[in-house]
């Protein structure tokens, strides 16, 4: 017995000799070190998301730098909870129930009892807090809204809101809970500090931050299924190993989960050779369509956000008149520049409210939907527009403002990002036949944030909507981010007291945005949302151009099965946000082939 | 002027010390090491200016990325970043840099600014041996192989074999390496099918142990051997062609026709004689070169997804990693200058002339 | 320098000579193989470059559904990633890469010839800062410097891109002219030109200069190839913004996109390659001609 093993392994060396041989004369080399590969050996599901090799990635997940693998940190480090876009309902996973108690102004959520560490302590209240003190210590938003945490037992937490919210039920459910065996010691830190009275600008708060900053765990201690395996870390992948204790082993149909390290151009190749189950990385609809000639199904999910065409009320008076704006969203067929960009994977907003078309039913009534101008195409509609504002086309067929300006102008966009340089093209084309005579303008993509803050351009690529399930967020980005005074610069310029017709006068866009995610009770919320929505639609300070899909390679049947159908539910999460993949692999809806 | 300039005329009793310094300075081994500080000093110098000058600095970088990828409202991205990047970028520029020319003395590197507290010469340990053994490997390879190619087209001049090697020798060497990279993953890799690309990424294999073992090894040659085919190919026409030249030169030398005369073998001739002194003058170009090919695995390892110092670099230029930035370069500078020093010496102790002369 | 006034000798029209050298050149260049099918090679893609573009329009238009095609009689070499017809692109391709080259090489050669000059003329601490720093140059790898210098490169900005790769090309012109010049100070003639105090500019530029025409051709040549491999690489790693259409950015943009995985797009990412392959495979041919003509000794040695 030991001496057959032997050989056969005396004679693998021989064959890897040989093979080396060969290989460093000729260049080909048969497969030597193969056999180490699919080293969590069974059942694996292969992913890909990039990460940084140790020394510069490393395990504090707090840190930059961390390792963190993106989505596939839900199945380690667990969340509370994954949310359920469509159906707006929630998966439990380490918290079991939770319940806003509005005469508390309290948040208060159950944990789930039993449930282990990876490093076979048992998991508790004091996991979340020690969690959130840390999001303190790095100023997490979620301390604008939340007071303090109170710990009546090891399985419960209330979250006392100072300012109550809706929106804190989001950001506690979706924190990932880290382990006090490694972050312990730092929470009890800055607990000192907090009961010492130090605020978050002294220099004894900074100085924790900085050490907390450089603190390097061994390891990443987990609640979920996996625990990355350092020692299986490459430049080329990782390998995630189930943690058979977690209290989500069960369900879990893998034995590992492999992520292969990389960004776009690496990762088209590996999925090529049908290395991996799912990716998230955004391939140009050319690499796209090899995939689908090797009969790999695209998954298209929503990110609920996509490029806009801003505007600069600085640099251009003549593009005031909400009219002439109006008129630009009518002579722009949308349908052109997303295709031009990304083909199946731009979705052209048709409702135009400043959020996703797929939240617009949620949110508002079906009376205020109606209310909606969807703009469609209509360059004689645009003309008149124009018209009736008092713009007239001069001989060379561009428009001139009542004051004279030429509408001659041009559009910024980063020359490194195919899909929005293709995006200006179109634009500028269609704009340019309209009579608005429009260049591209190519900057370097490291320009795009400085250049538009600071309000060095004409018009812009940028973008609108957001990643969040509620609008608020969404008006966020297309009026604050870039605009005075929310911005670090002035951006556009858009000044947010407007008269709005659908809504009968002047508003306060500012405040009604701000309001939108206050209090506890959503219809209120619903109704400011409805408005804002109405006064976009009408404003449009900003022409969004199309909603970004994701085209999610998932091959099925090389090491996975059980994708759900077309259509299914679970498809309108955020890819990013709540994946439906992390998702389903936890339900245990995938399985191994 | 006349007081003044004898006044700079050295004083009787500081002749010894003048004597001592020209005997230091006309060293030669004084004199190299002294140029070799020199450049490490400079570059050291420049590379600290250039980096606070550049466009675009890493916080705002920072959350450039965050609104983008996740959508970030822009308070929320610019107070996470800064909380983030607790660094100090206002101190008055002199101040930071003694401070940097202090720590550099002293070995430290100082810390990633995109990952916070990772030692920069922690990173450059990870990965600079990865490039000095590629590079290294290769260097030498085409060194040893460039030369046996060129003295034996000297040897057999205007045959087959010296024309097939001069055309293909020249043709190669005109191709830019990072082609050549190309060249050889869209055929042998994509189109051909020939190699496993996707699994030769990286330095070595999932779970290797690293050890004298005969499987890391070939693990770590299995994932090395097309950047090194690449290295090797592009610089081996330069070693054959110059090799040949300085062959011939040699062969017509008194000194190799007084050996014919004496009645020496052919084989005793080559090795001893033309050899050695065909080989002598292509030593200085080595050294050069080390410089070049170091400095060109910047896109090698980019292309081949390599683990080296090079990627660091890049990954560090475009995300404005100052201090990652600086210690790359200035290590990559301080390797090459180091190996022509050690080259330098060593062509000094083989060929004593240059010990003498200049 | 005094005052004095000399009326310099009554020198010929330097223009004619050199036309006339060049002519010889020329001449000399085709008889050999290497060295016409180098200039044919050469002046085929300066034609290409500067005359192609007012022939061949650029194609820019997004064509779904022709993403990635083989060459074909409609695409002579194939679509890139959006459909656009990669032949116009070739054609349009060449002439940034060819003006950084020509940039650089001029200010490479102009900066080598006056600090070699000067060195080797006014000798002392000139001299020695200059070898000092000429040497600290040849030293520094060369790539990496210049991926930390590319980022003041903002778009566009093709002439930086030129000075940024001369500013690291000139030591060894340099320190070629400064022993040349050296050398050439000793003789009788500059002697005489020196006791007639002929200034100088003068003496580098009648005496010294015309003798080395040869060897200054060579090293323009060498330094555009250089400048080509340099630029190429930086616009590769994308390191340098620059828009529109060259070959770097098409080598880039197929990369990045990954046209080398899909079968049609082999057309895209191999026309730029074997582009910039044969403009270097031609001018290296030529500098390689050009020293046989200019150093008879090479060709003895060969």
């Amino acid at each position: 017995m030991s001496s057959e093993v032997s050989s056969g392994i005396r004679r693998r060396q021989a064959i890897g000799l040989v093979g080396a041989m060969l290989g460093a004369a000729s260049g080909a080399i048969p497969a030597t070190a193969l056999a180490q590969y699919g080293m969590g050996g069974g059942k694996a599901f292969n992913g890909a998301y990039p990460y940084d090799l140790p020394p510069t990635g490393h395990y504090n997940t707090f840190a930059t730098g961390g390792i963190t693998l993106g989505i596939y940190r839900d199945l380690m480090e667990m969340p509370l909870g994954m949310y359920y876009w469509s159906k707006g309902t929630w998966m439990p996973l380490m918290a079991t129930s939770w319940e806003t108690m509005p005469d508390r102004n309290m948040f208060q959520i159950k944990l789930r009892q039993g449930a282990k560490w990876s490093d076979g302590s048992s998991f508790g209240s004091k996991d979340v807090v020690n969690t959130f003190l840390l999001q303190k210590l790095l100023n997490n938003v979620v301390w604008r809204y939340v007071d303090s945490i109170e710990t009546p037992d090891d399985y419960t937490v209330n979250f006392i809101m100072g300012k109550p919210t809706t929106i804190v039920e989001r950001y506690v459910l979706r924190t990932n809970i880290t382990s006090s065996a490694n972050y312990g010691p730092w929470a009890n830190k800055v607990r000192d500090l907090m009961n010492a009275g130090k605020t978050a600008d002294s220099d004894e708060w900074k100085a924790l931050r900085k050490e907390f900053s450089e603190f390097r765990p061994k390891a990443m201690v987990t609640s979920g299924p996996f625990a990355i395996d350092p020692k299986s870390m490459t430049e080329a992948q990782v390998t995630l190993t189930k943690v058979s204790s977690s209290w989500a082993a069960g369900t879990v149909g893998f034995d590992s989960v492999v992520l292969y390290n990389g960004e776009t151009p690496t990762i088209s190749s590996v999925v090529l050779s049908k290395e991996v189950d799912y990716a998230t990385h955004g391939f140009p609809p050319a690499t796209e369509k090899a995939f689908k000639d090797l009969g790999f199904r695209i998954l298209r999910p929503p990110t609920y956000a996509g490029p806009a065409l801003y505007f600069n009320y600085a640099k251009m008076p003549a593009i005031a008149p909400k009219a002439v704006r109006q008129a630009i969203a009518h002579a722009i067929k949308r349908e052109i520049g997303a295709a031009a960009a990304l083909g199946e994977s731009a979705e052209p907003p048709k409702y135009m409210a400043g959020f996703s078309d797929r939240l617009v039913s949620k949110w508002m009534t079906p009376d205020a939907v109606a209310k909606l101008n969807k703009y469609e195409y209509n360059p004689a509609g645009a003309e008149a527009l124009m018209t009736g504002a008092g713009y007239k086309k001069g001989s060379d067929g561009v428009w001139v403002s009542p004051d004279g300006e030429r509408m001659e102008y041009e559009v910024t966009v980063p020359a490194e990002f195919a899909d929005n340089s293709a995006l200006a093209q179109a634009v500028a084309e269609q704009l340019t036949a309209f009579g608005i005579k429009t260049t591209v303008r190519l900057i370097t993509f490291t320009q795009l944030t400085p250049d538009t803050q600071a309000g060095n351009f004409q018009m812009v690529i940028q973008g609108w909507g957001s990643g969040n399930p509620h609008p608020h967020f969404a008006f966020v980005a297309d009026l604050f981010t870039w605009n005075t005074p929310a911005g670090a610069g002035p951006g556009m310029a858009y000044p947010l007291i407007q008269k709005v017709d659908a809504l009968g006068g002047e508003v306060d866009l500012d405040a009604m945005i701000t309001a939108s995610a206050q209090g506890l009770d959503v219809e209120a919320q619903k109704d400011l949302i409805g408005k804002l929505a109405l006064a976009y639609n009408e404003l449009l300070p900003n022409i969004p151009q199309y909603e970004r899909l994701g085209n999610n390679p998932a091959p099925e049947g090389i090491r996975v099965k059980g994708w759900p159908a077309v259509g299914d539910p679970i498809f309108e999460n955020s890819p990013y946000a709540d994946s439906f993949t992390v998702m389903l692999i936890l339900d245990g809806t995938l399985k191994a082939v | 002027m006349v007081a003044a300039s004898q006044s700079l005329a050295p004083a009787p009793g500081l002749s010894p010390l003048v004597a001592v310094w020209h005997s230091v300075t006309g060293n030669f081994v004084v004199r190299r090491v002294a140029k070799a500080l020199l450049t490490i000093w400079a570059v050291a110098t420049m590379t600290f200016f250039l980096v606070r000058l550049m466009p675009g600095n890493p916080i705002e970088q920072y959350i450039g990325q965050l609104i983008a990828q996740y959508g970030l409202p822009y308070a929320e991205a610019r107070d996470m970043a800064a909380s983030l990047f607790s660094v100090d970028l206002d101190q008055p520029l002199m101040v930071q840099y003694f401070g940097y020319l202090g720590k550099i003395a002293r070995g430290d590197l100082g810390m990633s600014i995109k990952s916070q507290g990772a030692k920069v010469s922690d990173i450059i340990v990870a990965f600079l041996p990865w490039t000095i053994f590629c590079v290294g490997f290769s260097l030498l390879t085409s060194f040893i192989l460039g030369i046996a190619l060129g003295a034996l087209m000297a040897y057999w001049r205007d045959s087959v074999l010296d024309y097939a090697l001069t055309m293909i020798g020249s043709l190669l060497h005109s191709i830019p390496n990072y082609l050549i990279a190309m060249i050889l993953i869209i055929f042998l890799g994509v189109r051909w099918e020939l190699l496993p690309i996707v699994k030769m990424r990286g330095s070595m294999s999932p779970g290797m142990q690293p050890g004298f073992t005969v499987a890391f090894v070939m693990d770590v040659l299995f994932h090395a051997v097309l950047p090194i085919i690449t290295y090797v190919v592009t610089t081996v026409g330069t070693w054959m062609l110059t090799m040949k030249a300085s062959t011939t030169a040699t062969l017509e030398e008194d000194y190799v026709n007084f050996a014919r005369a004496k009645g020496l073998t052919d084989g005793r001739i080559r090795t001893a004689y033309v050899g050695r002194n065909a080989v002598l003058p292509l030593f200085t170009q080595f050294t050069l070169s080390i410089g070049f090919v170091f400095g060109g695995s910047v896109l090698i390892e980019s292309i081949f997804v390599y683990r080296g110092i090079g990627q660091i670099l890049v990954t560090a230029v475009s995300g404005r990693d100052y201090p990652v930035m600086q210690g790359c370069f200035l290590i990559t500078t301080a390797s090459v200058v180091f190996a022509n020093l050690l080259a330098d010496l060593l062509y000094g102790y083989i060929d004593p002339r240059v010990r003498v002369g200049q | 320098m005094s005052a004095t006034v000399a009326s310099p000798p009554p020198t010929p029209f330097p223009g004619i000579a050199m036309v006339r050298a060049f002519g010889r050149t020329l001449v000399a260049l085709l008889r050999q193989p290497a060295g016409a099918i180098g200039l044919f090679g050469v002046v085929f893609f300066l034609l290409l470059a500067f005359v192609g573009p007012s022939f061949v329009v650029l194609d820019v238009k997004t064509k779904l559904g022709k993403e990635y095609q083989l060459p074909s009689s409609e695409f002579l070499l194939g679509t890139d990633y959006q459909g656009r017809d990669v032949f116009s692109q070739i054609v349009h391709g060449g002439r940034d890469i060819i003006i950084v080259a020509t940039t650089t090489a001029l200010i490479t050669t102009a900066i080598a010839v006056s600090l070699g000059a000067m060195a080797g003329f006014l000798g002392g601490w000139f001299d020695t800062v200059v070898l000092a720093i000429a040497d600290i140059i040849l030293t520094i790898p060369q790539f990496p410097l210049l991926l930390v210098l590319a980022t003041f490169v903002r778009l566009n900005n093709i002439v930086l891109l030129g000075v940024l790769l001369a500013a690291l090309g000139w030591p060894a012109l340099m320190r070629a002219i400064r022993s040349q010049v050296l050398s050439l100070r000793q003789r009788d003639y500059i002697e005489a030109a020196r006791c007639l105090d002929l200034g100088t500019g003068h003496i580098v530029f009648q005496q010294i200069l015309p003798s080395m025409t040869g060897y200054i051709a060579i090293s323009f040549t060498l330094g555009m190839i250089n400048a080509i491999f340099l630029q190429v690489g930086l616009i590769f790693l994308g390191l340098v913004p620059l828009s529109g259409n060259n070959w770097g950015v098409m080598l880039q943009l197929a990369w990045v996109r990954g046209a080398i995985f899909i079968k049609g797009g082999l057309g895209y990412i191999l026309s730029p390659v074997v582009a910039i392959s044969l403009l270097q495979l031609s001018l290296i041919m030529l500098a390689r001609s050009l020293e046989e003509i200019f150093n008879p000794r090479l060709r003895k040695g060969n």
